[in-house]
């Protein structure tokens, strides 16, 4: 079977509704254009297929990614990943991350580079409504035989404000690489070889080092480190989700150059119904000094298949499902709209006065919007929601009181 | 069979379908109550209806009761625990009628039933009814039952309604003080001293209609209910 072949294949089998498939089980396809700089060693315009494969669980996720570009006439498989995330219960607001990935980038069949990613975090929360965290690890490049373990510390904080989400953080990079003769920490003599290998880890585009007679490279090692400093925004209106992101790295010439100095993109995934969403996007991402990736402009198109639950945000926001937001629309002929955002549940239901106490299930819309459409009358009602068969409970922002049976009620006024 | 011929075949099959299509559409909005009652053991279904009917007799909202009784079973109460829990609904609603009389709206009398069962002094209701005479007491009696669900003190959170509405407090300040209370729960501060800080930011809305109240506030040892 072809490259060819076998990516169409996926892409196929992707965009299908599987009914045996797992209802945790989420499925994204992106096409789209690369630009690179030129002198990066790479093709500077590619058409890129990224199908991405992702199971979660309340406790683990995995996700498998591909990405394949079409160069030339031709098909070529560019980079897999695969990903395990384990999540530990939360305890007093604290809860813990682990993480581990294994990757593969192949620019041809003789280029190309392997790593394996751990990484651990500790998360507070805030009531719900912010959270700090911070985490540390190791990437282990391998047959890259010049860039050591690639130690990763990093800290950020969150808040959430209305239907958004704003995040920052602070990454800290520290590795050993060989040097070279632009080494600006002092190092001289030191080269690196010209040959292949070496122009995918040198941190530099390849093609830019200066190439000399080879040498060990442990006996000529620099430490390398850098900075990225990034910030975010997440924002639901409806059916329409946005994200942005933009970043500024820290560091000296060599690990951050001057076109991975800044970045920025955003993606807008728009939900056309509960389990399909179009995605589209576009931005620009920095380079990776320690793999060799040169920065890279982007611009993708794609449409995500979401099977219950749809995959959690990118910052673990919550550990403790909660419904964050209540509000009520008049759907007209005596009829409201009930909406709820509850991320990272499979199930939401409500009751009260107005269904006689029987519950019922709001349909999800997008990622953690929850809606109904029920006929309730003017007056006082009484109200209560849960999550995935938990506890009954008032929504928030309506006054409560106690119901007789060891909880408490919602009550609302319908005008 | 004598006299079965396809076109009284036919006929009976108009007459059926429609029938049998209304009727899964038109069942459940009766059958409903009875349905989920018969969840109940017949001992706890059997002192429900008691209940209801005395109710009735009493003039009270039987379906306030019927309410209590399916929320009871919805959220998986045992049978002895939901009748417990109607019958004091009843005693309060009694007890709310009788302080409130029966110039009043059904939405009123069960939120002061709410209430009392959260263990604000009848009296207090009774302040409420006076010093809004002629405007609904529903806002002030729900933020009432907010307030002590929150955990302030019973006699603490009445004392503090029955004077805002002495001061012209309208249902948006109440709406208001519910919402600043909640505010500074979360951020840390005691349920009284937040109650205390906001009730103190009410400016007032001058004499026109404020008046000292007929009932009085009872003094806090004369209030069995209250929870210290």
């Amino acid at each position: 079977m072809t490259e060819t072949k076998a990516v169409a294949l996926v892409a196929m089998a992707l965009l299908v509704p599987a009914q045996a498939a797992s209802a945790q089980l989420a499925s994204r396809l992106e096409a789209g254009a690369l630009v690179s700089g030129s002198g990066s060693g790479l093709s500077e315009n590619a058409f890129a297929v990224r199908p991405s494969l992702r199971f979660d669980a309340p406790r683990y996720t995995l996700v498998a990614t591909g990405s394949a570009w079409h160069l030339g006439n031709d098909w070529q498989l560019a980079d897999g990943t695969a990903s395990l995330a384990l999540s530990s219960p939360s305890a007093y607001g604290l809860h813990a991350e682990l993480e581990a990935n294994a990757s593969r980038i192949a620019y041809d069949a003789g280029l190309a580079s392997d790593q394996l990613d751990a990484r651990a975090s500790v998360h507070m929360l805030f009531d719900q409504k912010a959270g700090i965290w911070l985490g540390g690890g190791i990437d282990r490049p391998v047959q890259v035989s010049i860039v050591s373990a690639v130690e990763v510390t990093s800290g950020g904080a969150w808040t959430r404000i209305g239907e958004a989400t704003l995040a920052g953080s602070v990454t800290n990079f520290a590795f050993s690489k060989a040097g070279t003769l632009q080494d600006s920490s002092g190092v001289s003599g030191c080269a690196v070889s010209s040959s292949t290998p070496a122009q995918i880890g040198s941190g530099a585009p390849p093609g830019t080092s200066k190439a000399a007679p080879a040498q060990s490279g442990s006996d000529c090692q620099r430490q390398s480190r850098f900075s990225d400093i990034e910030g975010s925004l997440e924002w639901s209106i409806g059916p329409l989700e946005v994200h942005a992101q933009g970043g500024y790295r820290v560091g000296d010439v060599l690990n951050a150059m001057d076109d991975s100095r800044r970045w920025g993109g955003a993606t807008a995934t728009y939900w056309v119904s509960s389990q399909f969403a179009a995605v589209f996007g576009g931005g620009r991402e920095p380079g990776n000094p320690a793999r060799g990736l040169p920065a890279r402009s982007f611009a993708n198109l794609g449409v995500m298949l979401a099977y219950v639950p749809i995959p959690r945000r990118a910052i673990a926001v919550t550990s403790t499902a909660a419904v964050t937001v209540f509000q009520v629309e008049n759907a007209g002929y005596g009829h409201r709209t009930l909406i709820l955002r509850a991320g990272g549940v499979e199930r939401v239901e409500v009751m009260g006065t107005f269904t006689d106490w029987e519950p019922r299930m709001l349909t999800r819309i997008g990622r953690d919007r929850w809606e109904i459409t029920l006929p309730i009358d003017v007056g006082v009602h009484q109200i209560n929601v849960r999550l995935d068969n938990g506890k009954w409970r008032p929504p928030p922002g309506l006054p409560a009181m106690r119901d007789g049976f060891n909880g408490d009620v919602g009550i609302w006024v319908v005008e | 069979m004598t006299g079965w011929t396809p076109r009284r075949a036919h006929f009976w099959r108009l007459l059926l379908v429609p029938l049998l299509l209304v009727s899964p559409v038109t069942a459940p909005a009766e059958a409903q109550q009875p349905s989920l009652l018969s969840r109940l053991d017949a001992s706890s279904r059997y002192q429900i209806e008691v209940l209801m009917d005395s109710a009735a007799r009493l003039g009270l909202p039987p379906e306030a009761l019927m309410s209590k009784t399916l929320e009871g079973i919805s959220k998986g109460a045992p049978g002895s625990r939901i009748v417990q829990v109607v019958r004091r609904h009843f005693a309060s609603l009694r007890e709310a009628r009788a302080a409130l009389g029966v110039d009043i709206t059904l939405d009123e009398l069960s939120a002061a039933a709410g209430a009392l069962q959260a263990g604000v002094p009848r009296t207090s209701l009774a302040a409420l009814h006076t010093n809004r005479k002629g405007s609904s007491i529903l806002m002030p009696l729900v933020v009432l039952s907010d307030l002590v669900s929150r955990g302030v003190p019973p006699d603490d959170a009445s004392s503090a309604i029955v004077s805002l509405t002495q001061r012209g407090a309208l249902d948006s300040d109440f709406a208001g003080l519910r919402r600043g209370v909640e505010t500074d729960i979360l951020s840390g501060a005691s349920p009284v001293t937040a109650l205390d800080r906001r009730t103190r930011e009410f400016p007032g809305r001058g004499a026109p209609g404020a008046r000292i109240p007929v009932v009085p506030t009872p003094p806090r040892q004369e209030t069995p209910s209250s929870t210290q």
